[in-house]
């Protein structure tokens, strides 16, 4: 469904490698957890998904649903159902949270949202906002302008069960989340259709209530170190992890 | 039969002007003595207008054409930019034409009969200027010249002498006129004089929002536009002026506006820059009541081959008074912008305070923004805060509202939308579409 295949990315000014020959894949209905420590390429593994322009996808290939993405822009992959939830979310001033949602269901659905759903989008907003807990006056908010931390992870938690993507990358979504409001990432993926894949970059997983995961790869300087990829006793691969710490890697 | 029109001013034009439209004799004096002030006062050493692109010859221009001499425009003679700018904002074909000179009437004007009768019965007075000197001649002496002399600037005393078209609207003591004035509907009468002169006078208590100009580009030959716009506000009054000036690159717009605000009195100055060459423009607000307030809240879109050289400025001259001026620009394909702010603090305004915020927005590079603040307070109590700053739209935020499936140009739109978001809800809803419909189009006109 979706895999990466000797990927090495370079960037784009300094010619830096930021990712060195990674490959993974993840079927649907998958969760694959990524672990590893700052600095390891993680975030720049995102911005290679994304599209991010300033990264040259020097060798290797990405694809979704048999659909090469290496040259696609952000948004035609974005309209694939491809969902990145961000680490540092960016703040847009005087654009609100209900107008950029409205205009980017818009160009997800493409054509495939009711005409209800249209109409009445605002309620489509709040139902979902209740659904999963957040405060509905976010949404009159200009996009993260002024948010919390938290906040902001919140909406972008919003946005992604509003988007309904077929495949889901989270990078960090806990970071400024305190214990209780941590609860909402579970709710949140809870959301998401069976079929919808999940790949989580986290340092703590446990934290976020998430144990069980069908792969999980571990990064450390630009490359993929160690994996797990049949999913057996994923819980006791994470702990060890964990426990050995990145240096042992 | 059409009499030869003539370049430039003399006194027998201004005789002329007069007498064509049967003035009072003080008004006759008061075109005289603006004339020669006008003759006597120098372009400011500072104004752009100096360079030489402008290369400004007073006597290069018509300065009075008179409604039935206008020869009509044919539709073919309109520059295709123009025309394919109507097309894409989706201007019936009626207004285009009226717009672009080659229609002269508007099917509005019934609509705007029907308001006036409302009006009247309310004791409102919304007249076009030249009807209001002939209709109201003592309530027109008493205010025209009262906010901003002749004797202002050059320009002012370049609009006194040959000032036609403008609107007069007066509000009396406690009426509240719950729909906007709007200039367009008169614009038949006016016929976007070059030189008009605009009057309000809201009384004591009253409450009105008045609408200038249109979001739709207007056609012109090469000329100046020198407006004046006087505003009285009355005690605890309220008004809201809102201009929209996209003039055709030709025009040299340099416009006086100033208000004065008594006790307690509110205005809130809205004004849209898009077009024209060069645009000079500093709407003031003499803050002379006891808790008198202001904002000007200004957006211009400057792109290749354009100046705006425009600011705000506030004069306090009563304890407890406070301004709020923000100034935006959008800056493309090396257009230049220049924020020229005046604010004055006298010794009695006691505990006043202005707030200044100028940004720039830049869409690419090559563009030029400019800020100087002139600021003077003569107590110790009062407080001016200042704050500019330039933006660009950042690689970020185009990935980042591309993420969510939205293409480039999309996303441009809306980080443009967002920064002109506090300027676009202060204008009605139709204003506001057409305006974002406008700077969508002019964004999308030339930018990578």
């Amino acid at each position: 469904m979706f895999s990466v295949k000797n990927l090495t990315v370079k960037v784009h000014d300094s010619g830096g490698v930021v990712l060195n020959n990674i490959s993974f894949s993840i079927e649907s209905g998958q969760k694959l957890l990524i672990l590893g420590p700052n600095g390891s390429g993680k975030s720049s593994l995102v911005k290679a998904i994304l599209g991010d322009p300033s990264y040259d996808l020097s060798e290797g290939e990405i694809n979704f649903n048999e659909k090469k993405l290496n040259d696609l822009k952000p948004y035609e992959r974005a309209r694939l159902g491809i969902f990145i939830g961000y680490q540092n979310p960016v703040t847009i001033e005087g654009l609100s949270f209900n107008e950029f949602l409205f205009f980017s269901y818009l160009d997800l659905k493409r054509g495939r949202a009711g005409d209800s759903e249209v109409d009445d989008f605002r309620t489509v907003l709040e139902k979902k906002a209740d659904g999963i807990g957040i405060d509905k006056r976010l949404l009159d908010r200009n996009v993260n302008e002024g948010l919390s931390g938290g906040e902001k992870k919140m909406m972008e938690l919003l946005q992604m069960v509003i988007f309904e993507p077929k495949l889901v990358i989270l990078d960090e979504p806990d970071s400024g989340l305190d214990s209780d409001s941590v609860k909402i990432i579970v709710k949140a993926l809870g959301l998401l259709p069976k079929e919808s894949s999940v790949i989580l970059i986290s340092h703590d997983p446990a934290r976020i209530g998430l144990y069980d995961f069908d792969k999980v790869v571990v990064m450390k300087d630009t490359e993929i170190v160690k994996t797990n990829d049949t999913g057996a006793n994923s819980r006791d691969f994470i702990k060890n992890v964990l426990k050995e710490g990145y240096k042992a890697l | 039969m059409t009499e030869k029109l003539q370049k430039g001013i003399s006194e027998e034009l201004i005789d002329k002007i007069s007498s064509d439209n049967n003035e009072p004799e003080w008004m006759r004096r008061y075109r005289h003595a603006a004339y020669n002030a006008f003759r006597v006062f120098k372009v400011p050493s500072w104004a752009p207008l100096h360079k030489s692109e402008y290369s400004l010859d007073f006597d290069e221009f018509f300065y009075y054409i008179r409604a039935s001499d206008k020869t009509a425009r044919n539709w073919d003679d309109v520059p295709q930019e123009i025309r394919d700018k109507y097309e894409k904002l989706g201007i019936p074909q009626g207004e285009r034409e009226f717009l672009a000179g080659v229609g002269a009437q508007y099917e509005s004007r019934m609509i705007y009969h029907s308001l006036r009768e409302e009006l009247t019965q309310m004791g409102v007075i919304f007249e076009d200027m030249n009807t209001a000197v002939n209709k109201y001649p003592e309530l027109v002496e008493k205010y025209f010249g009262s906010v901003v002399p002749y004797a202002n600037n050059k320009f002012s005393a370049l609009n006194g002498a040959i000032w036609n078209g403008g609107s007069f609207a007066y509000i009396p003591k406690g009426v509240y006129v719950d729909m906007p004035l709007h200039n367009f509907f008169q614009m038949h009468v006016a016929s976007q004089g070059q030189f008009e002169h605009t009057i309000i006078v809201a009384e004591d208590e009253s409450n009105v929002e008045f609408l200038e100009g249109c979001v739709a580009p207007i056609y012109s030959e090469k000329s100046i536009h020198a407006g004046v716009v006087e505003i009285y506000v009355g005690k605890r009054a309220k008004v809201k002026f809102s201009t929209m000036q996209n003039w055709s690159k030709n025009v040299l717009n340099l416009v006086t506006k100033k208000a004065l605000i008594e006790e307690d009195g509110r205005i809130d100055w809205v004004d849209g820059n898009v077009g024209s060459g060069l645009t000079m423009k500093y709407p003031a607000l003499m803050l002379s009541g006891k808790g008198a307030s202001g904002r000007i809240l200004s957006l211009a879109f400057v792109g290749d081959k354009q100046e705006i050289d425009a600011g705000g400025k506030a004069i306090h001259l009563a304890p407890f008074t406070r301004a709020d001026i923000e100034s935006k620009a959008i800056i493309k394909s090396g257009g230049i912008s220049t924020y020229r702010g005046d604010v004055f603090v006298s010794e009695k305004a006691n505990n006043s305070l202005t707030q200044v915020n100028c940004v720039s927005m830049f869409l690419d590079e090559g563009g030029v923004s400019k800020t100087i603040p002139n600021i003077k307070i003569k107590n110790d109590n009062s407080t001016v805060n200042h704050e500019s700053s330039i933006l660009k739209i950042s690689q970020e935020q185009l990935l980042y509202l591309q993420s969510r499936g939205l293409n480039e140009q999309s996303a441009r739109s809306m980080i443009i939308s967002g920064f002109t978001d506090s300027f676009t809800k202060e204008l009605p809803m139709e204003y506001a579409v057409e305006f974002d419909r406008l700077v969508n189009m002019e964004v999308s006109d030339g930018v990578a």
